[in-house]
């Protein structure tokens, strides 16, 4: 059978791209996105192992080994970046995830149709700020002579800008009430989903509410939040720039738990013009994500084999 | 079957919608000699940037078209930059036989944009800062064209149009990089106050002439007007840009010297004027003169005090009075006399980038940005009775019912930004009638320090000028506005600097530097 299969293979192929052309036609404009957006530049990624020169191109710049990737593990503050970096995405992802689900079972609780929409559009209207927007209205909180916090909370003078110690509950803060909308609305879309005569099953069997969410709507997502947490989990070498460097208005004193690889990164690039290093910081954080990614998915494929992404 | 005809046609119109939109970004009517303003419209605005539509250089046949990019500090419409450039390119034409492409980028995103565009061949003249040493950095990727030769097979005019210290600014290693724009360099420091508040108070400019004076007059205006901040930084969270203690030392980003006379480089936090300075601003700021958010301000110094949200900032100065530029405010005397660090000398150059395709007709324009006063001042206050006008008394000014807000070639409010101000007619509310000889009186009398011309090669220390940026970031601005004291914090700096290798960095430049004086 198998040998069958074999010998007809090109004759089946031809067979089946002609007999559904028009679905690979309307295709084709997606491949093409991809291949030229995504795939194409995956050649600069040479750039990684390279000394630039601007007048020589990348193709004719020298190779210059694993040189690029030096400045990032040769600073005294690698294990700090790293640390950040890693730290923050993990309480991100965590917190994250249990706040953008309870909103959304939050939000399918809720009967009434017009609070429900408007709460919608509330929880939504933070992820379309910009960071630098955020950044200020930050500023109006923790500035220290004018700030809300400060003058209408504390009656203090606390010096919001040159203590670290805040930060990091600033940044997951900020963090959380910029993204919950966004990420909620992703698990509520599921949970409308769920077939609802399960729930007039559970209804049926005296489940109260608690159990049904515990039961029904909770296994429901798992699926989405493995693929979320997956997702989330190949980014997790990445940081959100705007959050790391605008919030805190790059403030000297803060650098200790609000630098990050893409903030160190930045501040380098702008520095030398060595697009080089950025390049090489890149590829460090694909492959370490992509590295993270496969061991995560082996890990619920081992648990779960349904539910792994492949 | 009329589906699957419409299906097909739907795809095929998708996708060439999206290649259309992966059109080439090389200037490539300029490299055929040819303009193609139409094409070049459509690319610049998928840059982003401020583009003039189509010009009517169509006509100019075969001439090579060269871009320019300049920063913009003031509002540009695209019709205007449109009719300068056309003005221009006729002017180009017929005395030169090359055309231009003015290509205006908005400061904040100006060298990010160059940097990017000197990556291919659509580049060719550019403006570029300098005043943080970048020239190095341009330099040493190969972003810039070495100039030397052509420059010393140039016209007299060009070469005698600027002074050795000028040609040392755009050099590195002997050889030459670009112009400087001609201008004074560096700076005096002074404070600027509200002059309400000094009116109000009696107070003498005159009698603020270091920072014991400075501090008397902070304090009786604290009491008298605690509502307000009696000094801010000079510009968001930097105190002044004008101090006692040199950087830029070899072009470099780390080395300083105590003062203007010095030649012993050291840590900017190891030097006595920086410590002295910052003993001032520690004690201010904890007795509440300074703005408790001055680490995070975002706002320039010089705007609160013409706003009288703020009393004064220090300030750095040069030939032109600074009541001219903010009203409502006065200055004192001076504090720290003209003076100009290794990088205020041609902070601001225009150069070629080395990718250029057309490198012959690039040096052309360049060169007639330095030489032809017409070109000039066309292409830097625009059109003559549109733009600007020409009084009875040969002084430039606006038309009639123009101001800095509504004229639409910013040209004329922005003239800083263009490589010979001194080549155009005087404007009307000048201080002085001859920019020229006031501008040469400065440049002789300004005190330079002695490491001037001296550079250290930094292209394989990468990795410690990122290091030390880090570190120096860290503390600097927060001491120098005194919300930390320098003492608190020196321990755990000089512990920092010696785990980067700053100190053996600093005998490297000392060594460098003492064998460079030598020869002088």
């Amino acid at each position: 059978m198998n040998g069958t299969k074999k010998k007809g293979g090109s004759p089946r192929i031809a067979k089946n791209l002609w007999g559904h052309r028009e679905l690979y036609l309307m295709m084709l404009p997606g491949i093409l996105y991809l291949l030229i957006n995504n795939y194409l530049p995956i050649g600069g990624l040479s750039l990684a192992f390279k000394k630039y020169d601007y007048s020589k191109g990348i193709a004719s710049s020298p190779w210059s080994g694993l040189s690029n990737f030096k400045f990032l593990f040769s600073t005294k503050d690698a294990g700090m970046i790293i640390r950040n970096t890693l730290g923050y995405n993990f309480i991100f992802i965590l917190l994250g995830t249990v706040f953008a689900i309870a909103v959304a079972i939050i939000l399918n609780e809720i009967r009434a149709e017009l609070p429900k929409k408007i709460y919608q559009i509330f929880i939504l209207i933070p992820y379309l700020v910009s960071m630098v927007v955020v950044s200020y209205i930050a500023f109006a909180f923790l500035s220290t002579d004018n700030g809300f916090i400060n003058n209408s909370i504390l009656h203090s003078r606390v010096n919001w800008y040159m203590t670290p110690k805040y930060w990091p509950y600033i940044l997951v803060f900020v963090n959380l009430w910029k993204s919950f909308g966004y990420n909620s609305i992703i698990y509520y879309a599921t949970v409308i989903g769920i077939d609802s005569s399960l729930y007039e099953a559970a209804v049926v069997d005296g489940a109260n509410r608690w159990q049904r969410i515990w039961h029904v709507t909770l296994p429901g997502l798992k699926p989405t939040i493995i693929t979320m947490t997956l997702l989330a989990v190949g980014r997790i070498f990445y940081s959100d720039f705007g959050l790391f460097y605008q919030v805190p208005m790059n403030s000297g004193l803060l650098y200790d738990v609000t630098t990050t690889i893409d903030v160190y990164v930045y501040k380098s690039l702008i520095l030398l013009n060595d697009v080089g290093r950025s390049a090489a910081a890149g590829f460090f954080q694909s492959i370490c994500g992509f590295i993270l990614v496969l061991t995560a998915n082996l890990v619920v494929s081992k648990i779960d084999k349904e539910n792994a992404l492949f | 079957m009329k589906r699957k005809i419409v299906a097909t046609l739907l795809c095929a119109a998708m996708t060439l919608g999206l290649l259309a939109g992966c059109g080439g970004s090389g200037d490539t009517a300029a490299s055929d000699g040819e303009t193609a303003p139409a094409q070049e419209s459509e690319e610049q605005e998928a840059a982003g940037e401020e583009a003039p539509a189509d010009t009517k250089a169509a006509d100019a046949g075969d001439m090579v078209t060269v871009s320019l990019y300049i920063p913009t500090l003031a509002p540009y419409t695209e019709e205007a930059i449109t009719e300068v450039q056309d003005a221009v390119n006729a002017h180009l034409a017929e005395n030169y036989g090359i055309q231009t492409k003015l290509v205006y980028i908005e400061m904040g995103n100006f060298e990010k944009s160059i940097n990017l565009a000197m990556t291919t061949d659509e580049l060719d003249v550019t403006c570029y800062f300098t005043g943080n040493g970048q020239l190095s950095n341009y330099v040493n990727n190969g972003q810039l064209l070495d100039i030397t030769d052509r420059f010393e097979s140039a016209s007299d005019e060009l070469k005698n149009s600027f002074t050795d210290a000028e040609i040392t600014s755009s050099s590195m290693g002997g050889r030459m990089y670009g112009l400087p724009r001609k201008y004074q360099f560096g700076g005096q420091e002074v404070v600027v106050m509200n002059q309400a508040i000094v009116e109000e108070l009696g107070i003498d400019p005159m009698s603020v002439k270091d920072m014991d004076s400075l501090g008397e007059v902070l304090y009786q205006v604290h009491e008298a007007h605690p509502e307000i901040y009696a000094l801010v930084p000079q510009s968001t969270n930097d105190m002044t840009w004008c101090s006692l203690w040199i950087g830029g030392i070899g072009l470099t980003s780390f080395a300083y010297t105590n003062d203007i006379d010095s030649t012993e480089v050291k840590s900017i936090f190891e030097t006595d004027s920086f410590r002295e300075f910052c003993s001032y601003t520690n004690k201010w700021y904890n007795d509440g003169l300074i703005m408790p958010d001055a680490i995070s301000n975002t706002q320039e110094g010089s705007s609160m005090v013409t706003a009288g949200a703020a009393f004064a900032c220090l300030h750095n100065a040069d030939i032109d009075p600074l009541e001219m530029f903010y009203p409502n405010t006065v200055s004192s005397a001076v504090l720290i006399e003209p003076r100009a660090i290794p990088t205020d000398i041609g902070n601001l150059q225009y150069g070629i980038s080395s990718n250029s395709a057309h490198p012959d007709e690039a040096f052309t324009l360049l060169s007639a940005l330095y030489t032809d006063a017409r070109l000039h001042t066309l292409l830097s206050f625009g059109i003559e009775g549109k733009h600007y006008v020409i009084n009875e008394d040969g002084r430039a000014a606006y038309p009639e019912g123009m101001t800095a807000e509504n004229e639409p070639y910013g040209g004329f409010a922005a003239t800083a930004t263009y490589p010979n101000y001194l080549l155009n007619p005087v404007k009307a509310d000048a201080p002085v009638d001859d920019y020229k000889s006031i501008v040469d009186e400065w440049n002789k009398n300004v005190k330079v320090s002695p490491t001037f011309g001296f550079f250290f090669d930094m292209s394989e220390y990468g990795d410690f000028i990122t290091a030390y940026k880090n570190l120096e970031e860290k503390y600097l601005h927060p001491i120098k506005t005194g919300s930390v004291a320098l003492d608190d914090v020196l321990p755990s700096i000089q512990s920092e600097l010696e785990s980067i290798g700053f100190y053996e960095m600093i005998k490297k430049v000392q060594t460098e530097l003492d064998a460079y004086l030598a020869g002088q």
